[in-house]
């Protein structure tokens, strides 16, 4: 047990550093979010000698900012809805059983990781145009989804791994069917590494561009993402205006992370396997 | 688990509904039954009399001053004729390209899209441009500008502005370190050197992209192969019948690109950009911007009491030869296969009319190659850019081949290569020369 | 009665419905995101193949069929092994350093303190932030840096780029391999740290006796996937270093792939290179990821 608190104040003070390093250029983006132009090419990084709120209303007005920050609300919602019930029932089937399917499947799920998107764009698109899906919000979400799906498994199965096989027998023995057991004994298991897939997932499909690049044309259907593109053009970039947007567009998602990281810190782990 | 089912769905509930009120555009079932591909479908939520069409147009104008000149044409197009409504979207030029081919590809192309034909020659090759030669809005725009965008004996591409390629100086700089401005090529040098001395880095063009490398390149050996006979020496490299080391022009031009310019490159050229460069003239950490005139409004608003001059890249000795050079800057095409060519070709006529132009160059702050419309009060940086066509030291970069289509990508990863190359490997003129015509085909 | 000489057999269709009888629930399991994969992935990318044998420019009506001439002009493709070099330095980078620092960075902050808590937070709000802007973010310190030191920003100088944006990865990436790592390391029974001090283990020694190799899986699991996202880099020299430069320094194999798509016009043979560079992305993480199971199992 440490006890001798010098040593404690110097690791306190090294985790501080750690972090505070890890946070400069969050410093960087909020100097430049309330510095108009000229400010910031003369004293980049010096703090703000007062707070220019133009660049945030100038952004907002540009970007109609409440269309594409309620679309990305939406879809990720829904893809992350999707994606973690799907991928964890998934994850867990290929976790478990022996068979060549699974394993065939799991060794597909990689290639999703594998895979630029580039490189099955095309047919893709035309695909989904086929369908009606281009520049819409429910074409997006089935493409990051399919997208995304392999990495969710892949995170959630590494963990299934490392629940012991002998709870679930335990379910078996007592006549429970595979579902019972997967509802009520292994998902409550799971929750850390789902949370987890759920911030993962949520941030993944907020932060996506290249999908939306490509199947949201329509101002009225963009998102977040996509503003970014607005303000780094060829040949002018608005730095002020373009990190006081990405300001705000973080805010959302630091919120869902911060409200459920609670969920995978704290102790509700493996309660079945102590007791 | 069941409780954070349900919360996540409530949650999910409370935001949707939260979505759904917020204006945008309601969820997407609507949607995917309306075909990708609408005819004549009504545009979401206008309540116009009759039968109201879209136009889609996309663009990819990112600076400020001409995301809004197009908004007020719109605007006035759309109160105009209000059986339209133009549906528009900006985007980056990284992908812009992307989005043209991939809704070409898809059979579903814009109607209006900006472009010139050196960008899409190859579409126009395939037929999926419309000539609009025979267009009445066609006669209202100055012949020297529509010569660039004719092949086959059809025009494709409505020119809206010039451009005006060359080196902005910040006078106030020059003035205090009491450089005046060049006119020559040793001239040029020596303001480099005078500025570098004082601290000042003396010329850049933001060389992080390569369309601005290219473009810089393309200033210094404009005059070159326009005076020394190799007009067509693009196009024999691009056919493969010449190569860069055959070239005098080239071999010329890079003495003088080094000389003038890359000799002076700031150790962090290779990481920014010509936004950056332009605040930086601005306030006078930068002496000289190699840009054109589509940069005005952008020095405009940094520095909107500052006062710059224009000058030509100096390649000659000769004060007289050294010229600015003169390129269609925006232009539009129609697609041949456009949903609404109706619409699309109202467009045109408006933006190419005396009112829609008008609205354009009050925000964008552009040349127009429009005939007869009178800039009462253009900047005086564009008042010394047109003294200098006036006087005659001007070329014209229809005068000689460009790289175009596949190979103007290939042209500007090349320069950008080589403006990386070590300086001792970059001046050895000779081998830089058959290093290019490498780097050129290991491309083809 | 059975006869005594056999086990009695079972006709084919009497063994598959028993297959699917025991399966069945698991295949329902996995139909939701097999369907998803398989339409928006997996079909196009078959649909794909048949280009990278064309000499297909992406959007003309005519696809001249070449054969194998687009895998054989990759082979001699210098700016092919330019980019792979690239990709592959950026990968090692990438890799080791975010699940090393991920790693130490759980242990250090195991305990669910109050101030551990809000640095945990703090160090991974990085993640949070688009590969876009990330990289922009780190490409505009850096430029200030060069501002106030004089010290030429790591990503202008062909030699140094790699290392730069190694640098924006192990800066946006470390946060996520420390909540992996935290969520396995909770999942380490504190019973085992308790018999190990008894007898008298110190810190080391617990951490690679039990944490380590109590937490291989997810050891496995974040190696394979950290290795994947190098190899795929696109997103940070695209932002960073404007698609690739200085010159072709950072140019990352799915860079060239993209570039010969779209702006060189030659999509048949991006293909093909997308399609060969799948293949041996599959075979690297295979192989990383057979080495780590191994080891999985001797721990």
């Amino acid at each position: 047990m440490k006890t001798n608190p010098v040593l404690r104040g110097v690791n306190f003070l090294l985790k501080f550093l750690v972090v505070a390093l890890m946070l400069s250029p969050f410093y960087l983006a909020f100097c430049y979010a309330f510095k108009p132009k000229e400010e910031i090419t003369t004293s980049g990084l010096s703090f703000p000698t007062h707070l220019y709120l133009d660049n945030f209303k100038n952004a907002f007005e540009r970007t109609n900012f409440l269309v594409p920050l309620s679309n990305t609300l939406l879809v990720t919602v829904l893809s992350t809805a999707v994606l973690t019930v799907a991928c964890s029932m998934a994850a867990y089937a290929i976790a478990r059983r022996k068979s060549r399917i699974y394993q065939v499947f799991g060794a597909l799920l990689m290639l999703t990781i594998l895979v630029p998107f580039h490189a099955y764009m095309l047919p893709l698109y035309m695909r989904l145009q086929s369908w009606g899906l281009i520049n819409t919000l429910t074409g997006f979400s089935i493409a990051k989804i399919g997208a995304q799906v392999g990495f969710s498994v892949i995170i959630i199965k590494g963990f299934v791994k490392t629940i012991p096989i002998e709870i679930e027998e335990a379910t078996y023995i007592d006549g429970g069917g595979v579902f019972r057991n997967f509802f009520s004994v292994v998902l409550p298991l799971m929750k850390p590494i789902i949370m987890t897939s759920v911030i993962i997932n949520a941030l993944d499909v907020w932060n996506e561009y290249v999908i939306g690049v490509v199947v949201l044309q329509k101002p009225d259907k963009y998102i977040l993402s996509l503003l970014q593109y607005t303000f780094f053009g060829q040949y002018f970039v608005n730095l002020g205006q373009a990190f006081a947007i990405f300001t705000i567009s973080m805010i959302p998602i630091l919120v869902l992370y911060f409200i459920f990281q609670r969920f995978i810190i704290s102790g509700i782990v493996m309660g079945g396997v102590k007791g | 688990m069941k409780k954070t089912l349900s919360f996540l769905l409530i949650a999910g509930m409370v935001l949707a509904s939260f979505a759904g009120c917020s204006g945008g555009q309601s969820e997407a079932p609507a949607e995917s039954q309306t075909p990708a591909s609408s005819e004549a479908a009504p545009s979401s939520g206008a309540p116009a009399p009759g039968e109201q069409t879209v136009i889609e147009y996309i663009d990819h104008f990112n600076e400020e001053t001409k995301v809004n000149g197009v908004t007020a044409v719109i605007e006035k197009f759309e109160a105009k004729y209000p059986q339209y409504k133009v549906e528009a979207a900006h985007t980056s030029s990284d992908t812009f390209l992307d989005q043209i081919r991939t809704r070409v590809a898809a059979g579903d192309p814009y109607d209006v899209f900006m472009g010139i034909l050196t960008d899409f020659s190859e579409l126009v090759d395939k037929g999926e441009i419309l000539p609009l030669e025979d267009q009445p809005f066609t006669s209202r725009i100055n012949e020297a500008t529509l010569e660039p965008e004719t092949k086959d004996g059809h025009i494709w591409a409505i020119p809206t502005s010039t451009s005006i390629g060359g080196v902005y100086y910040n006078k106030k700089v020059f003035e205090e370190q009491g450089i005046k401005a060049p006119t020559t090529r040793s001239e040029f040098k020596a303001a480099c050197e005078k500025l570098q001395a004082a601290g000042i880095i003396p010329i850049s063009g933001g060389y992080m992209q390569g369309n601005v490398v290219l473009d810089n390149v393309q200033w210094v050996c404009h005059p070159l192969w326009q005076t020394m006979g190799e007009n067509d020496i693009n196009r024999k490299i691009m056919d493969g019948e010449a190569k860069f080391a055959d070239s005098k022009a080239y071999l010329e031009g890079l003495k003088v690109w080094n000389e003038i310019e890359l000799d002076f490159m700031d150790a962090n050229e290779l990481s920014v950009d010509r936004s950056e460069r332009v605040i930086q003239l601005a306030n006078g950490t930068l002496g000289m911007l190699a840009s054109g005139s589509w940069s005005v409004g952008d020095i405009r608003t940094a520095a909107p009491d500052g006062e710059f001059g224009f000058i030509p890249v100096c390649v000659f000795e000769e004060a007289e030869k050294n010229g600015v050079i003169l390129a269609n800057d925006d232009g539009f095409m129609i697609s041949a296969k456009a949903k609404n060519l109706e619409g699309a070709l109202a467009y045109m006529d408006f933006l190419t009319s005396e009112e829609g132009a008008k609205a354009w160059l009050e925000k964008s702050k552009t040349i127009s190659s429009i005939k007869g419309l009178t800039m009462d009060d253009a900047d005086p940086m564009v008042q010394e850019m047109l003294a200098l066509v006036d006087k005659g030291q001007r070329y014209y970069a229809k005068d000689a081949v460009q790289f175009e289509g596949p190979a103007l990508t290939k042209a500007r990863t090349v320069f950008r290569s080589y403006v990386a190359l070590p300086p001792e490997q970059r001046k050895d003129y000779e081998n830089a020369l058959k290093w290019l015509d490498d780097e050129f085909d290991a491309m083809r | 009665m059975n006869s005594t000489t056999a086990a009695p057999k079972r006709s084919a269709p009497q063994r598959i419905a028993r297959y699917m009888r025991r399966e069945a629930p698991y295949l329902v399991m996995i139909l939701p995101a097999f369907l998803f994969f398989f339409l928006f992935v997996l079909l196009p990318l078959i649909e794909g193949i048949p280009i990278s044998f064309t000499e297909w420019d992406g959007f003309s009506d005519v696809r001249p069929f070449v054969g194998f001439q687009n895998y054989a002009k990759l082979f001699h493709d210098k700016f092919v092994y330019n980019a792979v070099g690239n990709t592959l330095e950026f990968t090692i980078y990438e890799v080791v350093l975010c699940n090393v620092l991920g790693l130490l960075i759980a242990v250090w902050l195991k305990k669910a303190c109050a101030h551990n808590n809000l640095f945990r937070t703090l160090i991974f709000m990085p993640h949070v932030i688009s590969l876009l802007l990330s990289s922009y973010m780190v490409r505009y310190i850096f430029n200030e840096f060069y501002n106030v030191t004089g010290v030429v920003n790591i990503l202008a100088v062909p030699k140094t780029v790699i290392i730069g944006l190694a640098l924006i990865a192990i800066w946006r990436d470390t946060g996520y391999c420390m909540v992996i790592y935290l969520a396995a390391i909770q999942g380490v029974d504190e019973s085992l740290y308790e018999v190990a001090r008894i007898e008298g283990a110190g810190r080391i020694t617990q951490f690679f006796k039990i944490t380590v190799p109590m937490i291989m899986p997810a050891i496995t699991a974040n190696v394979t996937l950290l290795t994947a996202w190098g190899l795929k880099l696109y997103d940070y020299p695209m932002a960073a270093t404007g698609g690739g430069g200085p010159g072709r320094a950072s140019e990352s194999v799915n860079i060239y792939i993209y570039n010969n798509i779209f702006p060189y016009f030659k999509a048949g043979y991006g293909q093909a290179l997308a399609i060969v560079w799948v293949i041996v992305i599959f075979i690297i993480t295979q192989c990383i990821q057979g080495y780590l199971r191994r080891k999985e199992v001797e721990l």
